[in-house]
């Protein structure tokens, strides 16, 4: 049972990130997105991260998607609705993804990977926030501090002048 | 707590058999959603119903008087016209189905779905009664607001897949609204989870039980409960903040160009998310399925147990759905710059203040 | 940062202010409502005048009615309409007929039949022109001095163009036959002209045909409710049931569609015990007296001597026997209508009193039957001077009545309206107390 839905969700999941990559329009990409996103969170679901599933939705589908679709509606064209997307430099892009994937490929074969079924924990989000705060409270502010960079450089961009 | 799903599961057979379970979890679940969806289109009807005769009495109207069920018209004044919006359903099924000719017509058909599902998977996570909930979370506030910002995203591909100028318009103003109003909701709902140190809506009224309700916890929580109101309130997009759809300016918003069965169903994930904003209004402020006389300290066994906790979850969620309705025939549409400045300079800057000031109140008491 | 704070307090201010003022309106829904719903309950319609002497020439230009029964058919009203909008066809009996088209309430004996009457409404320019030349007074403009014969009727709209083409006579086909119609029939139908003259023939003539009696009926006010009960009541007629069944359908007709109130209980109680039959024109020697009219003699006012006098007498005589008051009523009524038209004299009320001691004993057990509510006046509070204040009057009079209260009720509530609405003063009290004056 739990495999039949694994592979409809990780099938989702890559059908409509092959959608992104060769729709022509650029909408369509975007909504296809939507999905591949979605999809993740469901793969994290598999793995019985809960709160991290929540959180792709939250961040990726609620806030990131709609700022990618807001971009695509206010660069061009707003009110049209055969936005297109135009492929250029092709090579280039392919080759950079096929070494890209050959990357991690390599990566994927030599890991050491940690097998066995994935453990049902009881509440994942006070651990989560323990080691966020204590053993990983570094990469946090840095992350943090990214994110307030990027906040006071929009609104400083946003000004007028 | 247990889920409705999992009760369900243990009804129908064993999980250990592994035909058997394959069924029952697809018939469990299909009877769930069968459940909520349910749910969803009566509070779509009956809302609209007590929509239109608190508007009316609110300006001096009577409101709808004239179409009954079956025959019975109800009394004078509050059911008089009761198979209205039963007649108005109909009506609106039977509608003819409009695509314009210039529209995306894939994304067009496809927005209202994703609306809707949005509604749907949020009203999973929602508790209706102790030890009634479609899908027990530990993380149940946190999933509830994410799966009620998917929404968003159906909006924005109504409106821009319209190809109408005001849809387009209407669909920018939701979206900036919509994922502006989250944070000062998710802000407020923060300030209760520090406190009952759970995200579980379980454990959140069982704190309340043991202690005492949150908007009377302290001052701040009281400032919090207001400003989940009035960002929930933004949330769903009514009145005063409806600019989305500002009847004056947009004619209809994201959803002009929509007819029929399509827009009843955007009308109904609207008033699902209008049940759903209260139901989460009463669990996490108002103490949920608790009775109101446990406030004083009165304690009647025979006032609690599950169909108990449903009535008075409900009543309050009439409640708050009223309020609602009372701030829309009250306050007038507010600007575009009004509705961003109210949010981030008014509401999150004091839900942040709020955050820092229970979280000392905490660790003085 | 003041001024932020600032804001934020007058903000919440008006926050709560706008609440309260709209839940006070949801609150006291029950006394503000602005609206009627609008195809069971009407507005009153203000009166409008023409000419210079209001009490001669005061007519209102609402719709034509015509009292079929009291026509002759003279076309007087037909050659009079400047756009030809009128059209009457009428059967002359063969000499020798033993048909008797009837009287009118005037007490003239009629000469034909009036076979069709029909008047376009969507031509009528509401000129008032046919209704001078009418004899009988039997074509007018309802509503304004003629309300007492029917009521006004400012909206008449129909589903059909053809529907505002009103047909006010439609005599049955027997009838027609009985009067020597067969002409005219076959000529209707587009057949052939029988050859043979259909005069006094088998049909039975009107005179001796029973008709329904719905007089019980017409006691019920609400004409919403009134022409439901007149439909059960005619079913069950038909139906051969007894006074009783009768009374039992009805009810459950009423109850049905939900207009059933306990005031009707003594409608269902004389309904019981009427006689749903009646003949129409019993015997010869009652001829010239109406059998609903208790006793009382049309003819007594022929006394009068000055015609117009005699006229507007006759006028309030019918039309107060028609809502069925007694001898003290009716003479009240022509008096208080000839005061109206500066007639009264001397003359007249010794004729009064004759009318009275005529009727008086007969029709005395009458006005016991009569239901207590209803008969206020609603144009007593025109004499209120500040229109805010009359409207609101009448709109709560309105309000009152339809919830079918008691006079005393009605202009207390009245009082109390104005009173909290702030504008009752001592005159205005005593108009308002002049409605049950008035009944």
């Amino acid at each position: 049972m739990a495999e039949v839905a694994f592979i409809i969700v990780a099938a989702i999941t890559l059908a409509s990130a092959f959608f992104v990559v060769f729709s022509p329009k650029l909408m369509y990409s975007g909504v296809a997105l939507f999905f591949t996103l979605f999809g993740v969170a469901g793969l994290y679901v598999f793995l019985y991260a809960d709160f991290l599933a929540a959180t792709q939705i939250m961040v990726y589908v609620g806030g990131i998607m709609v700022l990618i679709l807001f971009g695509i509606m206010l660069t061009n064209k707003i009110a049209s609705t055969d936005l297109r997307q135009t492929n250029r430099g092709r090579f280039m892009a392919g080759l950079g993804a096929f070494i890209l994937f050959l990357f991690m490929a390599y990566i994927a074969l030599t890991a050491q990977w940690h097998t066995g079924s994935p453990q049902l924990l009881d509440a994942t989000v006070a651990k989560l926030g323990l080691l966020i705060l204590y053993q990983y409270l570094l990469p946090f502010e840095v992350a943090s501090i990214l994110l307030l960079a990027a906040l006071i450089g929009a609104a400083l961009l946003s000004r007028k002048k | 707590m247990t889920s409705v799903i999992d009760s369900m599961l243990k009804l129908f057979g064993s999980p250990q058999a592994a035909g058997s379970s394959a069924v029952s979890l697809i018939v469990a679940v299909v009877i769930a959603g069968l459940v909520v969806f349910t749910i969803m289109a009566v509070m779509a009807i009956v809302a609209v119903y007590f929509e239109r005769k608190v508007s009316a009495f609110m300006q001096d109207r009577i409101g709808p008087m004239e179409v009954g069920i079956f025959g019975f018209k109800g009394g004078k004044q509050f059911w008089g016209g009761i198979g209205q919006t039963l007649a108005d359903t109909v009506k609106l099924l039977v509608k003819e189905d409009i695509l314009p000719k210039e529209a995306d017509k894939k994304l067009m058909i496809m927005a209202p779905f994703i609306i809707f599902i949005a509604s749907f998977l949020t009203f999973i996570g929602v508790p209706l009664s102790e030890n009634l909930v479609v899908s027990d979370f530990n993380i149940g506030i946190f999933y509830v607001m994410a799966a009620g910002s998917i929404g968003v995203i159906g909006i924005i591909l109504a409106g821009w897949s319209s190809n109408n100028k005001w849809s387009l318009y209407g669909a920018l103003r939701s979206a900036a609204q919509i994922i502006s109003y989250e944070i000062p909701i998710g802000l407020s709902l923060m300030l209760v989870v520090i406190v009952a140190g759970s995200l579980n809506f379980g454990d959140i009224v069982a704190w309340q039980a043991e202690h005492r309700w949150f908007f009377i916890h302290s001052p701040f929580a009281f400032v919090a409960f207001i400003i989940y109101v009035i960002a929930g309130v933004a949330e769903t997009n009514r009145t005063p903040f409806d600019i989305p759809e500002a009847e004056s300016e947009l004619v209809a918003g994201w959803m002009t160009e929509y007819s029929g069965f399509r827009w009843s169903i955007f009308f109904m994930s609207e008033y699902a998310n209008v049940l759903i904003i209260s139901i989460i209004a009463s669990v996490v402020f108002l103490g949920g399925w608790l009775s109101p006389l446990a406030i004083f300290g009165v304690h009647f066994t025979w006032l609690e147990g599950p169909l108990w906790g449903l009535f008075w979850i409900f009543s309050k969620a009439v409640f708050f759905v009223f309020v609602m309705m009372w701030f829309r025939w009250t306050f007038p549409r507010l600007r575009v710059d009004q509705l961003m400045y109210f949010c981030w300079k008014v509401l999150i800057p004091f839900a942040l203040a709020n955050i820092i000031f229970i979280s000392v109140w905490e660790l003085i008491f | 940062m003041g001024e932020y704070f600032k804001n934020i307090y007058s903000g919440l201010q008006s926050f709560v202010a706008g609440l309260q003022l709209s839940l006070h309106h949801y609150h006291s829904r029950k006394k503000l409502v602005a609206t009627l719903q609008y195809p069971h309950e009407k507005w009153p319609v203000e009166e409008r005048h023409i000419g210079f002497d209001l009490q001669d020439y005061n007519v209102v230009r609402s719709r034509l009615h015509v009292d079929i029964n009291d026509c002759i058919g003279c076309n007087q009203c037909m050659r009079a309409c400047p756009v030809d909008c009128i059209k009457i066809e009428s059967v002359k009996p063969p000499k020798g007929s033993e048909f008797d088209p009837g009287t009118t309430s005037n007490g003239t004996q009629k000469r034909m039949l009036v076979a069709r009457f029909d008047i376009d409404l969507t031509e009528c320019m509401f000129c008032n022109l046919c209704t001078y030349p009418c004899p009988e007074d039997c074509i007018y403009m309802v509503g304004g001095p003629n309300s007492a014969k029917h009521q006004i009727e400012y909206e008449y709209s129909q589903r059909d163009r053809k529907d505002l083409i009103f047909h006010f006579a439609n005599p049955p086909e027997e009838e027609i036959l009985a009067a020597g119609g067969a002409d005219y029939l076959a000529k209707k139908k587009g057949l052939p002209v029988p050859e043979k003259p259909a005069a006094g023939v088998a049909a039975k003539p009107k005179s001796t045909e029973p008709k329904i009696n719905y007089t019980p009926v017409n006691a019920i006010t609400d004409r919403m409710t009134r022409s439901l009960a007149k439909k059960a009541f005619t079913a069950a007629v038909r139906a051969g049931k007894t006074p009783s069944e009768t009374a039992a359908s009805v009810k459950q007709a009423l109850e049905e569609a939900g207009k059933y109130t306990s005031e009707l209980d003594a409608v269902m109680e004389s309904i019981g015990k009427a006689d749903l039959m009646t003949q129409a024109v019993q015997a010869p020697e009652t001829k010239l007296t109406k059998p609903d009219q208790g006793g009382l003699d049309i003819k007594l006012l022929n006394d009068l001597t000055d015609r117009m006098t005699r006229s507007i007498a006759k006028k309030a005589f019918m039309a107060a026997v028609r809502e069925g008051k007694d001898a003290r009523a009716v003479a009240d009524s022509i008096q208080s209508a000839l005061q109206a038209a500066n007639k009264f004299s001397d003359e007249v009320k010794s004729v009064l009193a004759k009318l009275q001691s005529a009727g008086g004993a007969s029709a005395a057990t009458e006005s016991d039957q009569k239901p207590a509510s209803v008969a206020l006046n609603i144009k007593v509070l025109n004499g209120i001077s500040d229109k805010m204040t009359r409207g609101l009057a009448k709109k709560t009079f309105m309000a009152a009545r339809r919830e079918g209260k008691i006079p005393a009720e009605i202009v207390t509530e009245v009082k109390q309206t104005l009173e909290d609405a702030g504008k009752l003063t001592p005159e205005y009290a005593k108009i308002i107390d002049s409605l049950q004056e008035g009944t």
